[in-house]
């Protein structure tokens, strides 16, 4: 654990100004860029999820993407301006709790007025209930609980607001160091959550950059597979696709627009590069955005990456009569793997999300996927359960004419979308495929991420196991195993079920169509196999 | 004076119903390759499948020609009056080849309607004006009985197979609602001429109980016609399904001729649903 900052020191300031604000909001940045990896190998559930520490780090990165060389501006304006960019750039369920944090610290009742202890103490109060408006179940020993031990500890400190702050901090540490004895499976894992400990993390580099100190150092909190993280990632960062629409922005000291032109156009078409304000903005049409946006990073920092399937784009435009046609109402999906996108668009989304687990959506690409689907109104699908948060917020960005559908899995994605009927309107819709997903069960597996024992069962790393309805279920020996027993234990006591098999990279139809056959004779269902193509899951199970 | 009602063979009326009312059945045309039938007449429904089922390319069906209908007009304003009831125009062009018949034969004489419907929920109308016309209506009662039998009605379909659909090219807006990656069962209704979508699910149990709830789901029900093509077993089943649901309620088990037959295939099942005034 780190050693916990010093306490008041006679130096602290009596406010903190905009400056001040600014470096410890970036301080907290650079701290949460350092530990992410350390964050997301403490995830609890023993899949390739890990991405607790990138969504937080990249939703801070969002914050203070806005609030770089923003000079001598009020605490309140720079508060507010990280806010704003927060909630655009939200990612996960970690990354748009923190939005809604630093939404609410900046709600200042009187923007003018210093930035001194009362009013921090204020601002964490106001952030820890927005935290929870935006969780309809909170639970206990997450981050709700290390901005609540924060924003407690902070109301009751008497002094300038460093040393309130530094009291927010030392309280989010040690709520942070209790969320074991809350949420048993963190227990049962040996660490403790991600998310409370990455809201610890920022706190306390905030008083460190307050106090003139320096950073701490980089520190693990438990076990740690770095080798497995990168190649999970490895694997959905190969995924190269032709014909993608492709944005980011480069933030560095020194760059020549035309230089990087030129560069940008031995890799796509339609380049287009904008200087302004210490960052360059870039556009282009390629088949490799990732190439891009490697080549952005040898110049600075990147932030704002997006890249889009314009031939997605263009077939969903088809779809609905061309550009123009789409009044009426537009379906947006996340999905990963190209099969899988494939089926949403033939039952009917407009535009998919590319995403899924590992790689939750911003709030920002939902909100933009939903812009660029054109329907007069939209139902989102977010088909994960850690992207449901991000789809409400993107929802709440853009109003009353966005409803999501909080599909928790592909599975029940899936089922929504059979649900949708184009003749009819949003409300209906949203009622029957709300009604679709309570219908259908969800199978998932995959390889433990790290060693653990869930719900008694003892589990090795890389080993094949599976989920069903997101609790962990089995392990087993072989995929093909640990598919056939989820399947039938999904099936077991159930006449007439219809079963899909969604075989993911690495899996073959022949493999998958002989557990269907298996299926078929064993428990007398219907099933169905699909080419999901999506990564870390080689097998998707629906069972309705 | 007596009222005759004219009707064409995509109403699908059973044979003994066509005779108990003294229904005139004008023949649409089946044609597969070079072989030409006259609907009802010189090719049955059992025939029609099989040939369906083997044949390379899809089977046309086409409006009788005028002449047919101008032979049953004289015949009958000879000795009355006419009330024509048609498939949609949207399907065919049959109602506006009886409407020029009428027009050279005897415009005051003969009354021409459009169901907006085919098969069942067509027959229905028919029936309907038929009880009107033996009760001694006038052909205007006539006509309006079966205008009010068509704005109650409600047919939806599903299916076993979606080649058929596919390969007819003419299931309008519903095309897109009926593609897909999934071996889906789509059910759709029939409004104003046109295929609708109205749900898709994945397995012939769940359609079948879907098809079920829909039509069932208005408590004002006055006659209610199970349609199959090939599976009369899953036709009687599901009839005594209404049965049981709706104890009361008019109910007869038909055939789909090969108006819908050629785009639905073996397998497609329906119900159409009159609701009381």
């Amino acid at each position: 654990m780190p050693s916990p900052p010093a306490p008041a020191s006679p130096s602290d300031p009596a406010d903190i100004d905009g400056p001040a604000l600014a470096r410890a909001l970036l301080a907290a940045e650079r701290a949460l860029e350092r530990e992410r990896e350390a964050l997301n190998a403490i995830n609890v559930f023993p899949v390739p999820d890990g991405d607790t520490g990138t969504n937080m780090a990249l939703t801070m990165r969002a914050a203070c993407d806005a609030i770089r060389g923003s000079g001598d501006t009020a605490a309140a304006t720079v508060a507010s301006a990280a806010a704003r960019a927060a909630l655009m750039g939200a990612r996960g369920n970690s990354g748009v709790i923190l939005s809604q944090i630093l939404t609410g610290f900046a709600a200042f009742e009187d923007p003018g007025a210093p930035l001194d202890g009362p009013a921090l103490a204020a601002g964490l109060e106001r952030g820890r209930a927005a935290a929870y408006h935006v969780i309809s179940q909170p639970r206990e020993g997450t981050i709700l609980t290390a901005i609540t031990g924060a924003a407690q500890s902070a109301a009751g400190t008497a002094g300038g607001p460093v040393e309130v702050l530094a009291a927010a901090a030392r309280a989010a540490q040690e709520a942070t160091d209790r969320t074991p004895e809350l949420l048993p499976v963190l227990k049962e894992a040996g660490v403790v959550d991600a998310g409370a400990q990455g809201l610890a993390i920022i706190l306390d580099a905030m008083v460190r950059s307050l106090r003139g100190e320096e950073a701490a150092g980089a520190r693990g909190y438990g076990a740690i597979d770095e080798a497995w993280l990168a190649a999970t990632r490895a694997v959905h960062d190969a995924g190269d696709r032709s014909g993608f629409c492709t944005e980011f922005v480069v933030t560095a000291g020194a760059l020549e627009p035309d230089a990087v032109r030129a560069r940008l156009s031995s890799m796509g078409d339609s380049v287009l590069v904008v200087a302004g304000d210490g960052a360059l903005r870039v556009h282009l049409h390629t088949a490799t955005p990732q190439k891009a946006f490697a080549y952005g990073r040898t110049l600075g920092a990147v932030s704002n990456e997006k890249a889009e399937d314009m031939e997605a784009q263009f077939q969903a435009l088809a779809s609905r009569g061309g550009p123009g046609a789409g009044a009426g109402l537009a379906i947006v999906a996340v999905a990963a793997g190209a099969g899988m996108e494939a089926l949403f668009r033939s039952l009917g989304a407009a535009a998919i999300v590319h995403g899924g687990q590992t790689m939750n959506p911003s709030a920002g690409d939902i909100r933009d996927a939903i812009a660029g689907a054109g329907g007069g109104e939209t139902i989102v699908l977010p088909n994960n359960k850690n992207i449901v948060l991000a789809a409400e917020q993107a929802a709440r960005d853009l109003g009353a004419r966005v409803h999501v559908v909080a599909s928790r899995s592909i599975p029940q994605g899936v089922a929504a979308m059979i649900a949708f009927n184009p003749e009819a309107g949003a409300q209906d819709n949203a009622a029957a495929m709300a009604a679709a997903i309570a219908s259908v069960g969800t199978g998932e597996v995959t390889l433990a991420a790290r060693a653990t024992k869930i719900h008694g069962i003892d589990v090795r790393r890389g080993q094949p196991i599976a989920l069903i309805d997101g609790d962990l279920a089995l392990a087993a020996d072989t995929i093909a195993g640990a598919a056939r027993e989820c399947a039938g234990r999904m099936l077991r006591g159930r006449s007439g079920a219809m079963v899909t098999l969604y075989y993911g990279q690495g899996e073959t139809g022949e493999d998958a169509e002989a557990l269907a056959e298996r299926l078929r004779k064993e428990f007398r269902c219907e099933a169905e196999v699909v080419d999901g193509g999506q990564p870390h899951y080689p097998y998707l199970i629906g069972v309705e | 004076m007596a009222v005759f009602i004219v009707t064409d063979s995509t109403s699908d009326i059973p044979r003994d119903l066509v005779d108990q009312y003294g229904i005139t059945v004008v023949p649409l045309s089946v044609t597969f390759g070079d072989e030409s039938f006259r609907d009802g007449v010189d090719l049955g429904a059992d025939e029609f499948y099989a040939r369906l089922q083997a044949a390379k390319h899809l089977p046309t069906t086409s409006q009788p020609p005028p002449a047919l209908f101008q032979h049953a007009y004289q015949h009958l304003v000879s000795r009355g009056e006419v009330v024509s009831i048609h498939l949609s125009h949207k399907f065919s062009g049959t109602v506006e080849t009886a409407r020029a018949a009428a027009r050279d034969v005897a415009p005051d004489k003969i009354t021409v309607v459009d169901s907006g419907f085919v098969s069942a929920p067509l027959g229905m109308c028919v029936l309907a004006a038929a009880r009107a016309a033996q009760t001694g209506a006038t052909r205007t009662a006539c006509a309006a009985v079966a205008e009010s039998v068509a704005g109650r009605l409600k047919l939806l379909v599903t299916f076993e197979t979606l080649e058929y659909l596919r390969r007819g090219g003419r299931i309008g807006r519903a095309s897109a609602f009926v593609g897909g990656l999934l071996k889906l069962k789509p059910i759709l209704t029939v409004k104003d001429g046109e295929a609708h979508p109205v749900a898709r699910v994945r397995s012939r149990q769940k359609a079948l109980d879907e098809l079920l709830a829909l039509a069932l789901s208005s408590e004002r029900l006055a006659e209610v016609a199970v349609m199959h093509s090939t599976t009369p077993q899953e036709a009687d089943d599901l009839a005594a399904r209404v049965r049981e649901s709706r104890p009361g309620v008019p109910l007869h088990v038909g055939r789909f001729g090969p108006a819908l037959g050629v785009h639905g295939g073996p397998g497609m099942l329906g119900l159409a649903v009159l609701e009381s005034e």
